[in-house]
């Protein structure tokens, strides 16, 4: 009934430096990768493309993004000090890394208690001002769930492992997920701060039969924008007392240069006469 | 029929110039923006500022990190602009984004809002304040002046209690629709300070004048 968001070990931290600096930098193009470890009770070690990435990597546990080149990666889940050759909890060969994206993969249960790999790719499109993204992931063994926001349903009928996200206004939310349908609180309430500009991603995980179901969340800033205008007047005074002295202006203009020719020509006038 | 003709030959060179001179003055006092390019370029930061010591030292930006797990420590909220040149002082309240999407202001000119999206006094990036330079209830307010500061005129507004002192660089007026607000508002690059209000002909119609009247100013480091 937590929301976790541990971030990783030193360990880890640095095994993944390592893993950056062995292949070629493209940093413009470069993909960010999170992984979030959504599996109860088992600590594992995390290889990509036969290289140790994380190692003592336990449930709950969400990396700082990784800037990787895109690619194929092969992803393997094994027991901790398994080797690069050691069994497999899960695996997936040629996961598809596109430069410039956000991604999070993750480790997690099916629907039906097994463990797999998902990579989500993360909204990182522009956010209207004043708003938040709110993204929910169904990443537990459990049945089809609705998400509601302060008592109202949000997101309905939401399976493992697909996702649901909105455009809110910014702000605290009390969000809880409830069996699809029904009244039956199956995790939270948890509060959660929508910032503006972000996208809020929560994840569910864990295990209903095993009475462990928990929330992750993950936030990605910088989506923000501009707002459309600064509408910063509306009497039109001001306007108006410009617009008189202009007018005086040029009244007094006009009249001048009209006396001046008029008193020129009459004084040419008299002189012809 | 000579002696009306006389007359009518002086009345009618006295009206032509008098019409011409009118319009030569209609056309100068006209309501014009600056250079909406020069505008921009300013909002944004990239010119417009005297080479300071700051300034000129290269800009070493650190990488944007994407994931934010705890909000930065952010600066109290600013709660009074003042304005020596104005002889004004005005309460600055948090504001956001109205319903329409444009940022929200505070219904009495007197007030200006903070865009609390943004950064604030100390941040990098601009803090926007904005007061209505008038309202149809209570008239004109302080910001009415705003397009009279000189470059090198001070700001001062006041967050937590402290003081952050700002130097005026420019004033510029830009149409609404040519003004780049991702500048006006941006939340990165070079500290700043934009005071923003309306200005040049105001459209009955929609009850909205057409033109922004943006102040850039820059801390003064102390």
């Amino acid at each position: 009934m937590s929301v976790t968001t541990r971030t990783l070990g030193a360990t880890a931290a640095m095994a993944l430096v390592g893993l950056a600096s062995a292949v070629p930098a493209h940093a413009a193009e470069d993909a960010h990768v999170s992984i979030l470890h959504g599996v109860p009770d088992a600590t594992v070690d995390v290889y990509v493309n036969g290289e140790a990435l994380l190692e003592d990597f336990e449930p709950g546990t969400l990396t700082d993004p990784q800037m990787l080149p895109e690619g194929e990666y092969d992803l393997k889940v094994t027991a901790p000090d398994a080797g690069a050759d050691g069994d497999a909890i899960v695996e997936a060969m040629d996961v598809a890394v596109p430069a410039g994206a956000n991604i999070t993969v993750v480790a997690h249960l099916d629907a039906d208690g097994e463990p797999t790999l998902t990579p989500f790719v993360n909204d990182t499109s522009e956010i209207e001002a004043g708003k938040a993204r709110l993204t929910v992931r169904h990443t537990a063994a459990a049945p089809a769930v609705d998400v509601r926001a302060n008592g109202e349903v949000a997101f309905s009928g939401l399976t493992n492992p697909n996702e649901e996200s909105a455009d809110l206004p910014s702000g605290s939310i009390s969000a809880d997920v409830v069996l699809a349908g029904t009244d039956t609180v199956a995790l939270g309430p948890a509060d959660l701060d929508l910032a503006e500009g972000s996208n809020t991603i929560v994840y569910a995980w864990g295990s209903a039969e095993d009475e462990n179901l928990k929330l992750a969340t993950q936030s990605i800033s910088g989506m923000h924008s501009a707002p459309d205008g600064v509408p910063s007047g509306d009497g039109g005074q001001v306007a108006a007392a410009d617009q008189a002295g202009r007018y005086a202006l040029v009244t007094l203009g006009a009249l001048a240069a009209g006396g001046l020719v008029l008193a020129g020509s009459r004084r040419t006038a008299r002189q012809r006469s | 029929m000579s002696t009306h003709r006389a007359p009518r030959g002086r009345v009618g060179p006295a009206l032509l110039a008098a019409v011409l001179v009118g319009v030569v003055l209609l056309w100068l006092t006209r309501p014009v923006g600056d250079d909406p390019a020069v505008v921009n370029a300013a909002v944004a930061g990239e010119g417009g500022s005297p080479p300071s010591p700051s300034a000129a030292a290269p800009v070493v930006q650190a990488a944007p990190t994407p994931t934010t797990p705890e909000a930065t420590e952010t600066p109290g909220p600013p709660t009074r602009l003042a304005i020596p040149a104005l002889a004004a002082t005005l309460p600055v309240t948090p504001v956001g984004v109205s319903e329409q999407g444009a940022m929200e202001i505070p219904d009495d000119p007197r007030t200006a809002g903070w865009y609390r999206y943004g950064p604030g006094p100390g941040e990098a990036g601009a803090t926007v304040l904005t007061a209505h330079v008038d309202s149809r209830e209570r008239g004109p307010g302080p910001l009415a002046g705003l397009r009279t500061l000189d470059s090198g005129d001070e700001l001062t507004v006041t967050a937590d209690g402290q003081p952050h002192r700002y130097r005026v660089l420019e004033v510029y007026t830009a149409g609404k629709d040519e003004l780049d607000l991702d500048a006006v508002f941006r939340r990165d690059g070079r500290e700043a300070l934009h005071v923003v209000t309306c200005g040049g002909a105001f459209d009955a119609a929609t009850g909205h004048y057409e033109d922004n009247v943006v102040a850039v100013a820059e801390p003064i480091s102390e």
